[in-house]
């Protein structure tokens, strides 16, 4: 890669001494222009991180307004198995409804450290992506997991336009050795969504492996997702016990305790 | 992208001039700055890459993607976790994960969340080598515990692989936690597959401990730090004193743990 760019300068010094330089100049100013696409893919790439990590801190004190006000008009908002909200207003009153009005309450701890970001953006400069993840501290224990997407708005101003955060172990104060709980569903806690949950999975001890944005960083191979309903994956997809792990029902309580068949 | 713009202008014009030793001199300069900037921005995307590929080993393991995450390893990587021993090679990485932790595909019941975060991403001067420190926060099933990572990446046809993965642990527990129990570390024949070298230091976990050796200098004073070669043991107190030789005499019990503050059984 130097020794190309180096050549590339090479020439264009030598068309400028012979006095050909239109050439010249059109590889120098793109070249300019390459190094500009870099830097702000670069740009980009820690504005969508700054979004996310701030996402963090709005939720970790109740700070619902400017929380939404991270999201696209037409955002998304999927976390756990609530279901989906359909647009910045509904990601409002979701976080208004289903954990009171703004403001961090006394006694109430709901840490969301954000780490171990992924980030990407698209070609075309518009659209970013993060895989990320929550380690939540609350009255239990928890860990989303993230696969968002992001805009870039007319304004050059970044915002969430899916949100989606599927966990991966949720459990109380005994820990995740002596408690589990397999997922929230629709109807757990108020407001009801616009739309159903995207996929149907359980959390710990079952799993769910959320599908990647991007490819293997080595190898390039992109991953491939079961679509659809995917249950949880006791087992490996397409085989009986994985089959019949789609149809485990949730107690009443939405839990199932670590290593035991679930009550029902 | 304004500024860039105008600058392109002012290149173009500067190219455009006829010959005089004086825009062969600028565009020279020109030419300079532009490989520097490259050279700036090919580090950025370098540290960027390394980190991807830190982050992405940390998604596979929760979800033991072996096969995946043994394809993010140099064919002549090395792998040494704990105080397991060198596995040498990426065959021998996918040999470590499956052997000790099954196949590919986690199993109900199973938790192994790797959390990485905190790196302090490098690249070589040359642009083909890069390093990071950093940590994981583990919870598997019924225990925590602490790696620290130092790792070593290599640009191989243009794409970051990892080239050596060390992640000597700070703390393990079980249940209880740490203030009851810790695991003081593991060692080559704990559980198979054996090991191809031993391990490059011997070191005791919480109650010990051992500073993994910095790869890059103090950021602002530029002091290297120097490392303890050969056996360490575990820091109770100063390297050089009684107390620290004695240390280095501290067996394992039969099960390779101890109870925080009693001296260890055997």
């Amino acid at each position: 890669m130097i020794r190309h760019l180096l050549s590339v300068s090479a020439a264009a010094i030598t068309l400028a001494a012979l006095g050909a330089s239109p050439v010249a100049a059109q590889s120098a100013a793109e070249r300019l222009d390459q190094l500009d696409a870099r830097i702000t893919r670069l740009e980009d790439m820690n504005d969508i991180e700054r979004v996310q990590r701030t996402y963090g801190y709005f939720v970790d004190k109740g700070q619902w307004v400017p929380l939404a006000e991270l999201f696209t008009e037409d955002a998304t908002l999927e976390i756990g198995g609530k279901g989906i909200f359909l647009g910045r207003d509904r990601v409002l009153e979701y976080m208004q409804t289903a954990f009171g009005k703004d403001g961090a309450k006394e006694g109430l701890l709901a840490n969301h450290m954000q780490f171990q970001a992924i980030p990407d953006i698209s070609e075309d400069g518009r659209t970013g992506w993060i895989r990320a993840r929550a380690y939540v501290m609350s009255v239990g224990w928890g860990l989303p997991l993230y696969e968002n997407a992001y805009e870039k708005g007319e304004d050059g101003k970044w915002r969430i336009s899916r949100l989606t955060g599927p966990f991966t172990m949720y459990t109380n104060w005994e820990g995740w050795a002596e408690y589990g709980m397999n997922n929230t569903w629709p109807d757990k806690f108020d407001p009801p969504p616009d739309l159903p949950p995207s996929v149907v999975y359980l959390t710990y001890p079952a799993y769910y492996i959320i599908p990647y944005h991007y490819p293997n960083p080595v190898t390039g191979e992109a991953f491939l997702p079961d679509m659809g309903e995917v249950g949880a994956y006791h087992r490996p997809p397409g085989n009986p016990e994985q089959e019949a792990s789609m149809e485990v029902g949730r107690t009443e309580k939405g839990t199932q305790p670590v290593a035991q068949p679930p009550r029902d | 992208m304004r500024r860039l713009f105008r600058s392109s202008i002012v290149l173009a014009a500067i190219l455009g001039a006829g010959f005089s030793a004086t825009t062969a001199g600028a565009a020279q300069d020109t030419a300079a700055r532009l490989d520097a900037l490259d050279a700036r921005i090919a580090r950025l995307e370098g540290m960027n890459d390394i980190e991807r590929l830190q982050n992405t080993y940390g998604y596979f393991v929760d979800k033991a993607q072996w096969t995946q995450l043994s394809k993010l390893f140099a064919e002549d990587a090395t792998l040494e976790i704990g105080g397991k021993g060198i596995f040498t090679g990426k065959d021998r990485v996918l040999a470590y994960m499956q052997l000790s932790f099954r196949n590919d595909g986690i199993v109900p019941g199973v938790l192994i969340n790797h959390m990485q975060f905190q790196p302090i991403p490098d690249i070589s001067e040359d642009g083909t080598k890069g390093w990071v420190r950093s940590r994981a926060y583990v919870m598997a099933n019924e225990s925590w515990g602490l790696p620290l990572y130092e790792d070593e990446f290599v640009k191989e046809g243009g794409v970051w692989k990892i080239k050596r993965l060390t992640g000597p642990f700070t703390m393990y527990t079980d249940w209880s936690g740490w203030g009851k129990f810790a695991l003081n570390n593991t060692w080559p024949d704990k559980f198979g597959p054996p090991p191809d070298l031993p391990p490059s230091v011997v070191y005791l976990t919480y109650p010990g401990y051992y500073i993994v050796p910095f790869h890059y200098p103090h950021p602002v004073t530029g002091e290297v730090f120097r490392p303890d070669m050969g056996e360490v043991g575990t820091y109770f107190r100063p390297p050089g004193t009684p107390e620290q030789e004695g240390a280095l005499q501290v067996g394992r019990t039969a099960k390779g743990d101890q109870p925080i503050a009693e001296p260890p059984r055997d």
